[in-house]
């Protein structure tokens, strides 16, 4: 019966979904500075952005936006997104242009 | 400029009468001074960030002048919380007057200024200002802040400091790209 159970949980696991395998990725905003500031995930996964210092920030692909794809993230607040498309999503805080990140999409 | 507003902040921060103060070292402000002088050299960037707002024509000063605003209100408010928690009334102090002054005279030269020649001395200001307040940071307010929590803010508040001097640095660089006039040293 055990070893019926472990068989239908391979069979599960390799058939299941992307979204299902989809994972949270967590990027810190911390000390005027993205952490980590490079990031690899798959595409599909979700980066939530937690915003760990005493002023505001956001998160932009455009530096000539401030608000940017966020909007204004409050202190002690998060924002998320996920990535589905491969390749590189470079953003930055629309803010504090100091405050640059990076993440590879993979397949 | 830069000379004489970190001469204003570290040598009063030494000379003042903090040196009559409880719990401090030897030379340094109390928590309580600490506290006004944090207060007021956050609210000395948010009026000098509101007059921007309103003078400066240029779109990146604009933007800088605001984010002086948003950040050193948001600063000030978790400085007035803390000293809330912790039972501590600012107390004034002759650093505090000294930025206060300096700040004024700032003002005044800025309030007869306009276009390009307002935004250079804004921008050049801010510089010189966020460099000796990270020199007052380090040299003085974190080694001196007795309460841990008020250390922590302090250290917190650093990284910010640092940024809107890079922040105002390109900003300057800019300028001077612009032909608004060449940097001083």
């Amino acid at each position: 019966m055990a070893r019926k159970r472990s068989k239908l949980a391979i069979l599960a696991l390799l058939f299941a979904s992307p979204a299902a395998l989809a994972r949270t990725w967590d990027v810190k905003m911390e000390g005027m500075q993205f952490v980590p500031a490079k990031l690899e995930i798959r595409a599909g996964d979700t980066v939530r952005w937690t915003n760990g210092d005493i002023v505001p920030h956001t998160v932009t692909t455009n530096p000539k936006s401030a608000s940017g794809l966020s909007g204004v993230v409050e202190p002690g607040k998060s924002w998320e997104k996920r990535l589905a498309k491969p390749g590189t999503f470079r953003y930055g805080c629309g803010l504090h242009p100091t405050m640059k990140g990076q993440i590879e999409v993979k397949r | 400029m830069k000379n004489l507003i970190s001469l204003s902040l570290t040598s009063l921060l030494l000379a003042s009468g903090a040196f009559a103060a409880d719990n401090a070292p030897a030379g340094g402000p109390n928590d309580a001074q600490i506290a006004h002088i944090v207060v007021t050299a956050n609210s000395i960037d948010v009026t000098a960030g509101k007059l921007a707002e309103k003078k400066s024509k240029n779109p990146e000063v604009k933007k800088f002048a605001k984010q002086m605003v948003t950040d050193h209100t948001a600063v000030n408010k978790q400085a007035a919380a803390l000293a809330k928690k912790l039972g501590v009334v600012p107390e004034d102090n002759d650093t505090s007057k000294s930025l206060q002054q300096g700040a004024n005279e700032n003002m005044a030269k800025l309030n007869d200024l306009k276009g390009a020649a307002f935004d250079k001395e804004y921008v050049d200001h801010e510089v010189a200002y966020h460099e000796a307040v990270l020199d007052a940071i380090d040299k003085t307010l974190i080694p001196s802040a007795q309460n841990a929590e008020l250390k922590e803010l302090i250290v917190k508040v650093r990284p910010a400091i640092a940024a809107h001097l890079e922040h105002a640095k390109m900003v300057q660089a800019d300028l001077e790209k612009k032909g608004h006039g060449k940097k001083k040293k």
